[in-house]
């Protein structure tokens, strides 16, 4: 559900605002939300920052690395949800594997849709990669 | 794990975590590096990067050549280390392999040995 409110902002602030939608190709109010929301989480869940996809949409990463939260939640599912063995894996602290699966634990749906999103773009292109090889050897 | 297993296999393989400068970088920037070093880039990351491969046919940009790896297919952890390395390893030593410029490849496992 969404409210409608109000905030005073410095002129500046705004300034930055506008010229960053402006170049997202996006609105002043919905990028301040993002933001916003973002914020919220960037200090609920130290260890995670926000990156862009190649499509510009944004996704939990794990900070200083190329890690997204979505990658790191399938190694712990494939070492017997062993969040040891993934940082072992990953060769990373065990402690940002733990900030991984914290945020994953408060944003299941969104990583699990990352986690969808990956494999329908595998899927469809495997399938198209294979009908290309039907058609044309 | 898989960059120090192919490079037991011979090949000249390197794991983004094991250089320091690359462990944060951007997609751009590891494509960058990978085309300088004229590495082929073997990643998990199939949305992100099987984007990125249409980008650079439709603008006819020329690079090394991507591996795109599902999880489906190997699992991302230790267990399949072993599984992904033989499969990279097959795909290197093949003819496509060799050629690998400009091509986007789905990973397949590789064909088993023996058995009946």
């Amino acid at each position: 559900m969404r409210e409608t409110t109000s905030f005073r902002l410095p002129a500046e602030t705004l300034a930055r605002l506008d010229a960053r939608a402006a170049l997202l190709g996006t609105t002043r109010t919905t990028l301040a939300a993002q933001y916003l929301e973002e914020g919220m989480r960037l200090v609920e869940h130290p260890g995670i920052v926000f990156t862009d996809g190649t499509q510009g949409e944004r996704r939990a990463t794990i900070a200083g690395t190329r890690l997204d939260v979505w990658m790191v939640v399938e190694v712990i599912r494939a070492g017997n949800n062993s969040l040891d063995e993934a940082a072992d894996y990953l060769q990373i602290p065990f402690h940002w594997v733990e900030a991984a699966a914290r945020y994953y634990a408060a944003h299941p749906d969104e990583i699990s849709e990352e986690i969808r999103l990956n494999d329908e773009f595998a899927e469809r292109e495997i399938r198209l990669a294979a009908e290309q090889r039907r058609l044309f050897g | 794990m898989v960059a120090a297993r192919l490079r037991s296999l011979g090949h000249d393989a390197v794991a983004v975590v094991e250089r320091q400068g690359l462990r944060g970088a951007a997609d751009e920037r590891l494509r960058q590096v990978a085309s300088a070093e004229d590495r082929v880039l073997v990643t998990y990351d199939v949305r992100d990067f099987g984007r990125l491969g249409m980008r650079l046919a439709r603008t006819a940009e020329p690079h090394p050549g991507m591996v795109l790896v599902t999880p489906r297919a190997f699992s991302l952890g230790a267990n399949d280390v072993g599984r992904l390395s033989d499969a990279l390893h097959a795909l290197a030593s093949s003819d496509a392999g060799r050629s690998m410029a400009g091509r986007v490849v789905w990973l397949r496992p590789a064909p088993e040995v023996g058995g009946s």
